[in-house]
């Protein structure tokens, strides 16, 4: 699907052929591609199932508002958007209280983002108990925890690509 | 949460959720394992993101393509960016392999146990220090590097192309720290 295949990394940077970032990017083309195809897996995963893409995208928002990395942010929000059920669910996270006008299901999801990604020491063995008590699976778990963290270092690796540049 | 001491020791890792039964995987779960590194197929770890092969596929290639790749910013320097991100969020199962990588590259034991001891804000000659300093704020939730950390790696004779190098690899941490720390725990063997 051609909406995975565009780099995010370069779409919300604006990142141009040629431009210094550009070539910054290409001094490591199997780092590029592969933070790329971790995005395409965790949002268009091969075998469908497991957590929903809205699901995957409302966690992806949450946890790029909660680093104030605004235009991955918006890349989430528009993506979510165009999930059904979408607009209403981003609105809700917008908001920033992750109980109202969303599912249980999804308010424990959210609510082992802000964890994760706030104060991931302070995890301990009952942290995954509300997940559980919402019927998900160990792999639903699992996914859901690449998505949280692969946002932590896809909001990295673009915050110090801008830095970088506007640094003179 | 952990419960013990920043260690350079070897440590086991214990899950909180069932991990793939090694007996009922697929060659391709097998497969991913062997991408992974030489550790996976006894390491619990890496059979519990066996759930989702796609995403330990990407990861583990990523993880590869960022620690080890030729060339570019020395290979301890990039340790030692994810050791100090390691203590930063207090995963003490990564800085332990992360610290025994910086030592074996850079033969300096010194530096691992002051960060140890003293924190990542502790003394270290002015490369190093701007090293860790970068890697810390960069750590932050939202990260905080800026235009002062990148001017002082910069005098550090890092040019933009070792910074990226060094910001992949605390990135990159980022992302394993927040698996170790969440999924499961460290044990002493």
């Amino acid at each position: 699907m051609t909406r995975f295949a565009a780099d995010v990394i370069d779409s919300v940077l604006g990142v141009s052929e040629g431009s210094p970032l550009h070539q910054l990017r290409a001094r490591r083309l199997e780092t590029r591609a592969r933070t790329q195809s971790s995005y395409a897996v965790l949002f268009n995963p091969p075998d469908p199932g497991g957590l929903s893409p809205p699901e995957r995208f409302a966690v992806a928002l949450r946890v790029a508002e909660l680093h104030d990395a605004l235009p991955l942010a918006a890349h989430y929000r528009a993506r979510l958007a165009d999930e059904a059920g979408g607009r209403a669910l981003a609105a809700a996270i917008d908001s920033g209280a992750p109980s109202s006008g969303v599912t249980p299901r999804v308010e424990a999801m959210l609510r082992h983002a802000d964890l994760v990604t706030l104060n991931p020491s302070a995890a301990s063995d009952f942290v995954v108990e509300p997940l559980e008590a919402e019927g998900l699976t160990a792999a639903e778990i699992v996914t859901l925890s690449q998505i949280i963290a692969f946002v932590a270092y896809q909001v990295r690796v673009a915050a110090s690509l801008a830095l970088i540049a506007e640094t003179p | 949460m952990s419960n013990f001491d920043f260690t350079t020791d070897v440590l086991d890792w214990e899950p909180w959720v069932t991990p793939v039964d090694l007996s009922t995987a697929t060659p391709d779960q097998l497969a991913v394992l062997d991408e992974s590194g030489p550790h996976a197929r006894t390491s619990l770890y890496y059979h519990l993101l066996l759930h989702d092969v796609p995403a330990l596929r990407e990861h583990s290639a990523l993880f590869n393509a960022i620690m080890y790749g030729p060339g570019g910013l020395p290979r301890e320097d990039r340790e030692l960016g994810a050791t100090v991100e390691s203590i930063f969020n207090s995963c003490v199962y990564c800085a332990s392999v992360h610290a025994r990588s910086y030592i074996q590259l850079a033969k300096r034991p010194d530096v691992i146990d002051r960060l140890f001891v003293d924190g990542v804000g502790a003394e270290l000659e002015p490369r190093l220090r701007a090293i860790a300093d970068f890697s810390a704020r960069l750590a932050e939730t939202p990260p905080h590097a800026g235009a002062a950390e990148i001017q002082a790696l910069r005098n550090a004779g890092l040019t933009d192309s070792d910074i990226a190098d060094l910001a992949d690899a605390v990135a990159m941490s980022a992302w394993e720290n927040r698996l170790v720390l969440t999924l499961g725990e460290p044990k002493r063997p």
